[in-house]
């Protein structure tokens, strides 16, 4: 089997799943059925492909699932909170055996029969059958029947029960703002593989947003149905949009499009008329004979399609400015929308029309071409073939023609799945560039030649746009590690009998590839404490006045070159006193310290602090917030916790940015070149006067006393100490002046790790390579301030 | 067996070949402070950042001042300064004589010729950066 058939198969099957899993935590939360259509397709989606693939357990799984879902999706099977628990275990199976495949390219061998029995026991559990069922066993009960998969005629009642459900979908969908269309498509006569037309659509449309087909899915996966197809799409674009879609795909023809609206949602939807039944109006007898007509007196007949742009304001005007280009309005023999409706600017961006010109066609092309804010899409001559008019190909091969469909294309393929080895690869070149752009520019100064310069410069700015660009690919959204959390939440919710809504926010905010990769253990474990030690249980809450319901919110979001990830609850908070006590006790303070509150929040990230009473399954083992802390850190990054004692608390993690390439300002310290993360500065000074304090050396900086700390001293350097320049640092309120030889200039440079026993040296974050091939170590400034 | 030998100090030693990377020149190293003892500093090895050990101060030996003869043993990923590489040779594994001290430094002596040689244990070389650091005042 192909390796690239495989990871395919591998990433798909992945994000069907995910798709799944949002699907069912959707559903739970609101408590109706608005996402079955997706969890269906979904199901369906896995099914055909694992079959293909081989994988008969993730087939049969999917199967079962399949026709549970189908019985919600028709409403012969009530939505309850039991089925989401049977279809959340069959995912969990599902990704075991999709992570056994990822290992091994092989099903893990794994008993599938109880889960498979479990979601056919739930699916023949229909409301119906399980009233009349008090007698008998549930066993003689039958499945639901698949409506769509009969004829549709023979099958009322689950047709209707199933037009409800759509309906029902549509209307929830309308009120989150979505256009939702029914679409019926049709085929040309001689249109060999309809359904490949279709699948072609298909591509360009959002799957999860497809509610309802008519065959539905099965019938047309099977591959030889030929009929028209009625979809019922939710759509954030405008219905011309959607429209055109399908009439870019050759072979299709747009029977009917209608938009659904809300306006009276207990009769039947209300329709209006986008499109015609059938856009190719110059079908019509009644053209075809005046088109003859005047074929037949020698005059050049065109068909024109043109469509307005976007942003045209007065339609109507620029329809007839358009008809003026070409000869004026009785050149016309047809227009489509009727010229009465254009006038009254009662139509949608598409305009086709049927003229009549002495002119050649170029010069028709031209001036059409001439009029603003219209893009001419379709111009075709009609000649006579014997007692028959017929339309010529479309002359719009041209730039305009084709430049629409660059753009379509383009959109069609704006993703592709890169090789993340592939982009680190690059990402290290790039680096490579980066050093020997600045060596280069250090050759410059040292040689003049008027073409090195140039080309130098020229060369500086490629590398940086190529670096930008680098940088730009490398983030991704963490909506890649929060899209877990939610079933983390709700399982554990549960294992506690806490009530949560869990909410997040920011899900498209960008980060290093490589920070979001680490970030995502961190996050779980502030969750864990947040549901563990911070929100109360239901009786508490109630208790306490607070809404039964916990809330806790995990949003992120970027600000300057920093993300924020947030982690908020409503719960208890941190009670200080208890934590300062525990603090104590475990020799992390002293009994006399006076510390703010922040002071004592901050106690909670310390090596080995726990104050849960109650060693718990989850948090409370002494692990966790330090671990975390520790985590943040080595990317770079920091965590704080605010907290209000019975209100609730709130971590935030600052991340920066990117890692791999940072500024830093190089210093001398002795006999050597070290640098420091721009960062990290808040300013730099001259040494004057330092003052010393119980033994210890400060200086006042912005009305502030500000402690000192000798960078020479503490790193042992033997070289020429003339201590004459002041680095400040701060972090949160805390300022610490290092003091350094000399400050010799800011340079761009790309962080390289150390050996890991070298990291253990707490002043150091990393070490870099500078222009001239030097190798000078990266200064941790958080170390100097503790 | 291909075996790398090379001087330490006074005494000849070797490493197999397949756990030597390269050998290369002295080049100028960055003192790492605070670092454990044996930790030279880093440098630059066609642009990767490499930590340098002195195998003259992991083997004890005395320390004299580099030379044109001073070569960096890469191996393990770790850079390790040697007073002079001396020659590649070819070896019957069951002459070595399976020897170890305390530190686990050394695998096996070899007698080679004249000379008596020591078999290294790249593995244990590899944990050097981990020894105390230097200079607990």
């Amino acid at each position: 089997m192909s390796n690239d058939y495989l990871s395919m198969f591998i990433d798909e099957t992945r994000e069907h799943l995910q798709a799944w899993s949002d699907g069912l935590m959707a559903m739970e939360r609101s408590g109706d059925a608005t996402a079955v259509p997706v969890l269906f397709r979904a199901a369906h989606t896995i099914k055909g492909m694992s079959m293909t693939m081989g994988f008969t357990r993730m087939g049969e799984i999917t199967h079962a699932a399949e026709s549970l879902l189908d019985g919600i999706r028709t409403g012969s099977l009530d939505f309850s909170r039991p089925l989401v628990d049977i279809l959340l275990q069959a995912l969990d199976v599902l990704e075991s055996l999709l992570q056994s495949v990822e290992a091994t390219g092989e099903e893990a061998a794994l008993d599938t029969a109880a889960i498979q029995k479990a979601l056919r026991a739930a699916a023949s559990a229909s409301p119906v059958a399980t009233i009349a069922a008090t007698g008998s066993s549930h066993e003689s009960t039958v499945l639901p029947a698949r409506p769509g998969e009969s004829d549709v005629a023979t099958a009322p009642t689950p047709v209707d029960e199933q037009e409800v459900v759509i309906k029902k979908v549509a209307l929830q969908a309308i009120a989150l703002g979505y256009n939702v269309y029914e679409i019926v498509i049709g085929f040309a006569d001689d249109c060999l593989m309809p359904l490949a037309r279709f699948a072609q659509w298909l591509q360009q449309v959002d799957l999860n947003l497809l509610l309802h087909t008519v065959p539905d899915a099965t019938t047309l996966e099977r591959g030889d149905y030929k009929g028209d197809i009625k979809v019922v799409l939710a759509s954030t674009q405008e219905f011309d949009t959607v429209g055109r879609t399908l009439s870019d795909i050759s072979e299709v023809v747009i029977r009917e499009i209608s938009e659904w609206t809300a306006e009276s949602p207990d009769a039947s939807p209300k329709r209006h008329e986008l499109l015609p039944q059938n856009r190719h109006i110059t079908d019509d007898e009644h053209v075809r004979s005046v088109i003859l007509h005047a074929l037949a007196q020698d005059i050049q007949v065109y068909e024109v399609g043109i469509l307005l742009a976007p942003t045209c304001q007065m339609k109507a005007a620029r329809c007839m400015l358009l008809f003026d280009a070409v000869g004026g309005q009785n050149r016309l023999l047809f227009t489509q929308p009727h010229i009465a409706q254009i006038e009254e600017e009662k139509m949608d961006r598409h305009i086709l029309f049927v003229m009549w010109s002495k002119d050649s066609l170029d010069v028709v092309q031209r001036a059409i071409e001439s009029v603003s804010e219209i893009e001419l899409v379709e111009l075709r001559q009609w000649h006579q073939e014997g007692a028959e008019p017929v339309r010529g190909d479309n002359s719009i091969a041209g730039p305009m023609a084709a430049q629409a469909v660059t753009v379509a294309e383009r959109k069609k393929v704006s993703t592709i799945r890169v090789d993340t080895e592939k982009l680190d690869d690059l990402m290290n070149l790039v680096s490579e560039l980066a050093i020997d752009k600045t060596r280069l520019e250090r050759i410059r100064g040292e040689v003049t030649h008027v073409g090195l310069n140039e080309t130098v410069d020229h060369m500086s700015r490629l590398s940086s746009q190529l670096q930008e660009l680098i940088m730009s690919i490398r983030m991704v959204p963490v909506e890649t590690v929060f899209h877990r959390f939610p079933r983390m939440v709700r399982d554990t919710a549960r294992q506690l009998d806490k009530d949560i809504d869990f909410v997040v926010a920011g899900e498209d905010t960008e980060l290093d590839r490589t920070v979001v990769e680490e970030i995502g253990d961190p996050i779980m474990h502030m969750l864990r404490n947040s549901l563990d030690h911070g929100v109360e249980t239901p009786l508490e809450r109630i208790a306490q006045g607070k809404p039964k319901q916990g809330r806790i919110e995990l949003r992120a979001y970027a600000a300057g070159n920093h993300v924020f990830i947030e982690v908020e609850d409503d719960g208890r908070g941190i009670n200080r006193d208890k934590v300062y006590r525990r603090a104590v006790e475990r020799g992390l303070i002293g009994s006399a310290d006076q510390l703010t509150d922040h002071q004592v929040h901050q106690l909670l990230f310390a090596s080995g602090f726990s104050t849960a009473d109650q060693v718990s399954d989850l948090s409370g083992r002494g692990v966790g917030l330090d671990v975390v802390k520790a985590k943040i850190e080595a990317l770079s990054g920091k965590v704080d916790i605010y907290s209000e004692e019975g209100k609730g608390s709130r971590f935030v993690i600052r991340l920066p940015m990117t890692l791999a390439i940072m500024d830093g300002l190089l210093v001398r310290i002795g006999a050597n070149p070290y640098l420091m993360p721009i960062s990290s500065i808040a300013e730099t000074g001259r040494l004057e006067a330092a003052q010393t304090v119980h033994g210890s050396e400060v200086v006042i900086w912005r009305g502030q006393v500000v402690p000192l700390v000798r960078a020479h001293s503490i790193f042992r350097e033997t070289g020429d100490a003339s201590a004459s320049f002041i680095v400040y640092v701060s972090r949160g309120d805390k300022v610490v002046g290092i003091v350094v030889d000399e400050l010799i200039g800011q340079y761009e440079v790309v962080q390289r790790n150390l050996h890991a026993e070298l990291k253990k040296i707490p002043y150091f974050a990393g070490a870099t390579i500078l222009g001239d091939g030097e190798v000078a170590l990266i200064i941790d400034a958080n170390a100097f301030i503790e | 067996m291909k075996l790398v030998t090379f001087r330490v100090g006074d005494e000849h030693y070797a490493l197999p070949l397949d756990d030597v990377q390269s050998i290369e020149r002295l080049q100028p190293i960055r003192p790492v402070p605070l670092s454990s003892r044996h930790v030279v500093g880093i440098l630059n090895l066609r642009g990767v950042v490499m930590t340098v050990c002195d195998l003259r101060s992991i083997l004890s030996t005395t320390m004299t001042a580099y030379s044109d003869d001073t070569r960096l043993l890469v191996a393990g990923g770790l850079g390790f300064i040697v007073d002079e590489a001396l020659d590649v040779i070819e070896l019957d594994p069951e002459r070595v004589e399976p020897r170890t001290d305390a530190h686990g430094l050394i695998t096996g002596l070899i007698q080679d010729g004249d000379n008596l040689l020591a078999m290294l244990n790249s593995a244990t070389l590899s944990q050097a950066p981990q020894a105390n650091p230097s200079a607990a005042v």
